[in-house]
């Protein structure tokens, strides 16, 4: 832990700063409240190609992974690697009254360890926030093979989502090659919902074979609600009782993904 | 040095320790096994892991609270079955944030959080350390550790005296803190523990006289006679503009008291100051009001303005612990007080007599009892203040209650009594076989001429002799005074009284007047219900 911190300490400039602008400031925060829903605090990796964030629930149930590549700022400087940790929550908090039409500017100077945050539109508001101490943590990637993969529409996906969610804690998902299942079952009701390939919704459908696994809604719920609050299209994959991969298709080459581990069905 | 352990000792060490500690009734083994793990751990984790160890999250002194439910806990089983992505074991100070979390979460949506903290926990863990955890969350521990056997084991695993680990304890009020301490910077560092303003210090006790004579007989020179009140031990700390204030068992209690905060602020001649006193509740015509809706200004948090407009509070003060930067808790009782009345109006420090007079010092009990209060503080003149210590530098005397009882038997006395039946087995009435039941035995609070009279009235009343006891026909009503109603294992009554002492002999009395198994047994519930209600006070 110590030699880490040393080492980065010989490769990094005197001071690292970065500073970032986006025109509209509620994408900024859509974004971030895709990554809050299943983290408090993360660890935010600035470099000079844009913005990485890898965190994993407290609970080592699900993850998210996301870029936010230089690109998808429409002004970004950033001088050397810097991470920094903040806590999302309060960052939302801040961004709350954000509106479409105010730009906003992120600046953080590792020298006092504070981020900077400025709303501009006919008035200007100034927001100084303190980061935390990063974490030294490594996030790894589950390595897991991936047998079925189907591509749909967000907001499909989200309504699925909610009326499962109105029935049961989880959802089993089952994919063939022609076809996406859904099903919740409650106490009293049940919920079955069918997809073909040919239908509106469903941009492609590609299965190895028969694959069926079962996971909490809470979580997935959250994931989805979030993401699709960034992107329209969204893709999963998955192979029998195994993790699920849920990425969300981003406009300027940005990544939003995240993994969530399946319900241990005891039938 | 050796070689420091990373901050990442997984959870499973601590579990497997606490379920050793179950599989011991032995207090050696107990504390070898807490020292071993005390030694095995970071810096950082030795102050979470030995407030674990006694089973809470935070230190006596934070006011935090966990407040988990046994039902969010059962809820959180259930959901159970959930896989993870990594395999990584729960670490120590991954619990402990994970607890930090969920006191801190309040308001309406608090129960799903902390539902979901406590999911975070449990689907991590295994059986063993879900076993350890929601023992914790429940408070209900069970594996035989308590307080000393912590401070043997933090004095085993630092080499520091156990005295040097106990003074320091009566003083720090954070036993995670002082196991860091003692085994991360030795000796020296704790030494270097002095009352700290905004930590509390562990109250000192007393122990229970029967009278105002026993305390003047102890106290050689001599004895300050306070009043005790039934009301709420308080310290108040202060510096500057901040003060808080904290209870008997050093929860901060700040929040539920806004009118002693106000009365620290402006009617204390300083503004740095630790100082203890009692507050008690005043009913309609300024006398107290029961203790336990005192209490109740503790616990409702959210009803204080209400509250306090319904039970006006008063302070008395009895003690000053430390003034300015200098402490006093090793300075006599005439100091401290001498301190203290220069600090505070006249009118906020206990009633207080000091005299070696047992007359003086009985009327002086008597007017604090027809007043409402509790009894007497004994305390000795000389004395130093020893935190969380009870000893008879200080005494309680308390009003005891009294009982009509009846004599059943008398043992032959020694020493002194030879000659004499004088210790009396006290029985009540069962009222369902009418029956009496032994709860007690006495020899105290007769003349020389009642042992006379009585020994000879009961050799009247002899049915038969065994050994030393001579058992008689029930006919001898006495009124006993006595300090407590407790469950006993020996007498068949199943309640002895604590202190009896005969106040008077009632010939006004049959013994079919005499009081009931059943009226002592009320009694005792009362008791009860009045400790039952403090401990959720907290």
């Amino acid at each position: 832990m110590l030699e880490s911190s040393i080492a980065s300490e010989k490769t990094k400039p005197a001071h690292a700063m970065f500073k970032a602008t986006m025109n509209d400031a509620r994408l900024f925060r859509n974004l971030l409240g895709a990554i809050s829903s299943l983290i408090e605090e993360a660890d935010f990796n600035a470099t000079p190609e844009g913005i990485k964030l890898r965190s994993m629930d407290p609970s080592h149930i699900a993850m998210v992974d996301f870029e936010w590549p230089k690109t998808a700022f429409d002004t970004y400087e950033c001088n050397g690697n810097t991470k920094l940790r903040l806590s999302v929550s309060n960052l939302l908090k801040l961004l709350k009254r954000t509106r479409s039409d105010e730009s906003i500017e992120v600046v953080y100077d590792d020298t006092n360890k504070k981020l900077n945050i400025t709303l501009k539109n006919k008035i200007t508001r100034k927001f100084i926030t303190p980061t935390l101490e990063p974490s030294t943590e490594e996030v790894p990637t589950p390595k897991v093979p991936f047998n079925a993969r189907v591509k749909i529409t967000a907001a499909s996906l989200r309504d699925i989502i909610d009326d499962a969610q109105a029935i049961s804690d989880n959802v089993k998902l089952e994919v063939t090659p022609d076809k996406f299942t859904v099903r919740a079952t409650g106490e009293l009701s049940s919920a079955l919902i069918e997809l073909d390939k040919g239908s509106d919704a469903i941009l492609d459908i590609d299965a190895k074979e028969p694959t069926k696994a079962t996971y909490n809604l809470n979580y997935l719920g959250e994931i989805i609600r979030a993401g699709s609050g960034a992107s329209e299209v969204t893709s999963l994959e998955f192979s029998t009782n195994m993790p699920i991969k849920v990425e969300f298709e981003m406009p300027q080459q940005g990544r939003l993904l995240y993994y969530l581990a399946p319900r241990i069905e005891s039938e | 040095m050796v070689a420091l352990s990373r901050e990442n000792t997984p959870f499973s060490r601590l579990a497997r320790a606490c379920r050793d500690l179950e599989g011991t009734t032995k207090r050696n083994e107990k504390t070898t096994i807490i020292a071993d793990l005390l030694n095995s751990l970071h810096p950082a984790e030795i102050a979470p892991a030995t407030l674990f160890l006694s089973g809470n999250a935070f230190p006596e002194s934070d006011p935090r609270v966990l407040e988990v439910s046994y039902a969010t806990i059962s809820e959180a089983e259930r959901n159970l079955g959930q896989a993870r992505l990594t395999n990584a074991q729960l670490t120590v100070l991954e619990v402990y944030e994970t607890l930090a979390r969920m006191a801190e979460a309040t308001g309406p949506n608090s129960r799903t959080r902390k539902l979901n903290l406590v999911q975070t926990l449990l689907t991590r863990s295994s059986k063993d350390e879900a076993d350890f955890l929601t023992r914790m969350l429940l408070r209900e521990m069970r594996i035989g550790v308590v307080e000393g056997v912590l401070l043997d084991a933090i004095s085993k695993a630092s080499g520091i005296p156990r005295d040097v680990v106990r003074k320091a304890n009566m003083l720090h009020g954070d036993i995670g803190d002082l196991a860091r301490k003692a085994i991360s910077e030795g000796v020296l560092g704790l030494e270097k523990i002095q009352l700290r303003l905004f930590v509390p210090i562990k109250p000192m006790l007393a122990e229970i006289a029967a009278d105002p004579g026993e305390a003047l007989t102890e106290h050689i020179d001599g004895t300050a006679f306070e009043y005790k009140f039934d009301g709420a031990r308080i310290q108040i700390h202060r510096s500057g503009d901040k003060i808080r204030i904290f209870s008997r068992r050093l929860t901060d209690v700040t929040e539920s008291l806004s009118d002693m905060v106000e009365f620290a602020r402006t009617h204390v001649n300083s503004s740095e100051y630790v100082i203890e006193g009692e507050a008690i509740a005043i009913g309609e015509g300024g006398r107290p009001v029961p203790f336990q809706d005192l209490m109740r200004r503790f616990r409702r948090v959210h009803e204080i303005e209400e509250m306090s407009g319904k039970i006006p509070l008063r302070l008395y003060l009895f003690d000053a612990l430390y003034l300015e930067g200098r402490t006093l808790i090793d300075q006599p009782y005439t100091v401290r007080w001498e301190i203290l009345s220069q600090l505070v109006p006249t009118s906020s420090l206990t009633p207080r007599i000091v005299t070696r007079d047992r007359a003086e010092a009985e009327s002086f009990l008597k007017t604090a009892l027809k007043e409402g209060h509790e009894g007497l503080m004994a305390k000795s003149l000389t004395s130093n203040y020893s935190p969380g210590a009870r000893g008879k530098k200080w005494f309680k005397i308390k009003s005891a209650d009294t009982l009509d009882v009846v004599i059943v038997a008398a043992d032959w006395g020694s020493g002194r009594r030879v000659g004499w039946l004088s210790n009396y087995h006290l029985a009540v009435r069962d009222e369902d076989t009418g029956e009496f039941m032994i709860v007690g035995k006495t020899f105290k609070g007769l003349t020389d001429d009642e042992f006379d009279t009585i020994t000879a009235r009961l050799k009247r009343l002899k049915v038969r002799e065994s050994h030393y006891t001579v058992h008689v026909k029930p006919a001898i009503v006495a009124e006993v005074a006595y300090s407590e109603v407790q469950k006993s294992p020996i007498y068949k009554s199943g309640f002895a009284l604590r202190f009896a002492r005969i106040a008077r002999f009632r010939d006004d009395k049959l013994p079919i007047d005499a009081n009931t198994l059943q009226d002592l047994r009320q009694r005792y519930n009362r008791q009860f219900e009045t400790k039952a209600r403090l401990s959720l006070g907290k």
